[in-house]
């Protein structure tokens, strides 16, 4: 599969893609006979210095990291870069989902959880600060706000930080006026980590269409949030998706699992955009 | 005359075919275990080559690959039974989708000529 940058690829040649990737003019090389001049390219590799411009805790997990790149970057919220990072003569690669809104914010945001054992986030959580700089790579990513017609209901479901791009896409769904109802559900392993619960429920109040449901484990001493919380939830609002777009963020057990679930109610498996978080190993 | 899988609606038939024919098959208890731990996004393209090849579309399929595709699942206990309910998800998918009868049977047919090569007898 390739990518247009410039013009659009033929629609023979994307038969059977995501919508996501339609839209975005992946297409499949194999069948393309191009009727008109085709970009293509790459340039996610490219590397680019930002400036910590903010930093702050948004909850005893979560920090919150805002950049300022040292050149305009193009992206689509929902998108995810690479954050090159060099700590006691070693160098990492972490990949963080963007939370911002290219038509919003003005600098990149991401939200950050402090992994149990993991060091690149610990180092930003304890030593970054603000007004130094960081190495980092061009936005890539396909789970972005992806609707042929606004009035589409939509499903954003994430845990923990892979509430971030949710954040961004809901945002780029409000900004192209979307119509139809959009729920969001934000599972977290206690209240203090339903860390935008007072953004959402601005939106809430400013947006009709908007419903935000938080989830959070209810057994004491169980881990994270199961699944099957979000799945109950959503049992309560709709008992079919057909028709719904699905966008899932989070930990690849959550988004496969939740990914069939939905499936199995009825969303068109076109219209289930995935984003899975896979944990580095230190 | 034209082939069954132009009859059927080729491509685009596939398509149409291949969300309601997965979905049947992960709610089936019978087999859904087959299904437990593969990748939702993967396993549908690759529906679409079981569903090509079922009605009697273009295919890069040989009986050794089928043989190769299903070993490890019939080392987990693979049977007839379960076989007979994947041709019975399919005929009941096409059928919801208004395919003839005798269309339908000829699709039994073929999916029954790789039996063998899938239940590696
Ligand atoms: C008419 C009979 C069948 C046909 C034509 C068929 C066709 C196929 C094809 C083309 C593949 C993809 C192979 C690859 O490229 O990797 C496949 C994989 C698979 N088939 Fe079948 N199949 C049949 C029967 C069954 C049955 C009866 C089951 C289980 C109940 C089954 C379960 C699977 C599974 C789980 C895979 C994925 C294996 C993996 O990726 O680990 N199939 N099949």
């Amino acid at each position: 599969m390739l990518q247009a940058l410039h013009g659009s690829p033929p629609p023979d040649s994307q038969r059977g893609l995501k919508l996501n990737l339609k839209q975005q003019n992946f297409f499949l090389p194999c069948i393309c006979f191009p009727e008109a001049d085709l970009q293509i390219g790459n340039d996610s590799r490219k590397q680019v210095a930002a400036t910590v411009t903010r930093k702050f805790a948004r909850s005893p997990l979560v920090v919150e990291l805002h950049l300022s790149p040292e050149t305009d970057i193009p992206y689509r919220a929902g998108q995810h870069i690479n954050l090159l990072c060099r700590i006691d003569d070693e160098d990492f690669v972490r990949s963080y989902s963007l939370s911002s809104h290219p038509g919003v914010d003005e600098d990149l945001v991401l939200q950050i959880a402090l992994v149990d054992g993991g060091k690149v986030s610990a180092w930003i959580h304890d030593s970054l600060a603000e007004g130094e700089s960081v190495a980092m790579q061009m936005p890539v990513g396909t789970c972005v706000y992806s609707c042929v017609s606004v009035e589409q209901p939509l499903l954003l479901a994430g845990v923990g930080t892979g509430l971030a791009p949710l954040y961004g896409i809901l945002r780029d769904a409000l900004h192209n006026n979307h119509q139809g109802p959009i729920h969001l559900f934000h599972g977290a392993s206690n209240e203090q980590e339903l860390y935008l619960n007072r953004e959402f429920d601005l939106l809430h109040s400013s947006n009709d269409g908007f419903y935000y449901h938080p989830v959070v484990r209810s057994e004491a001493g169980q881990r994270g949030i199961s699944q099957k919380s979000i799945e109950e939830s959503i049992a309560c609002l709709a008992t079919s998706l057909e028709g719904w777009q699905v966008y899932l963020c989070g930990n690849p057990k959550f988004v496969k699992q939740l990914q069939k679930h939905c499936f199995l109610l009825g969303a068109s498996s076109k219209e289930i955009f995935c984003d899975e978080f896979v944990s580095a190993q230190n | 005359m034209s082939s069954l899988y132009e009859r059927i609606g080729g491509a685009a038939a596939v398509d149409a075919a291949v969300d309601i024919f997965y979905r049947k098959v992960l709610a089936d208890d019978r087999i859904s275990d087959f299904f437990e731990d593969v990748d939702m996004d993967r396993q549908i393209g690759k529906q679409k080559a079981f569903l090509t090849m079922a009605f009697g579309g273009p295919n890069n399929y040989d009986g050794k690959s089928m043989r190769d595709a299903h070993k490890h699942l019939v080392a987990r206990g693979l049977d007839e039974n379960h076989f007979d309910a994947v041709v019975e998800n399919l005929a009941n998918t096409l059928g919801e989708l208004g395919v003839a009868a005798e269309d339908i049977a000829e699709v039994g047919e073929i999916a029954g000529s790789v039996r063998g090569d899938v239940l590696n007898h």
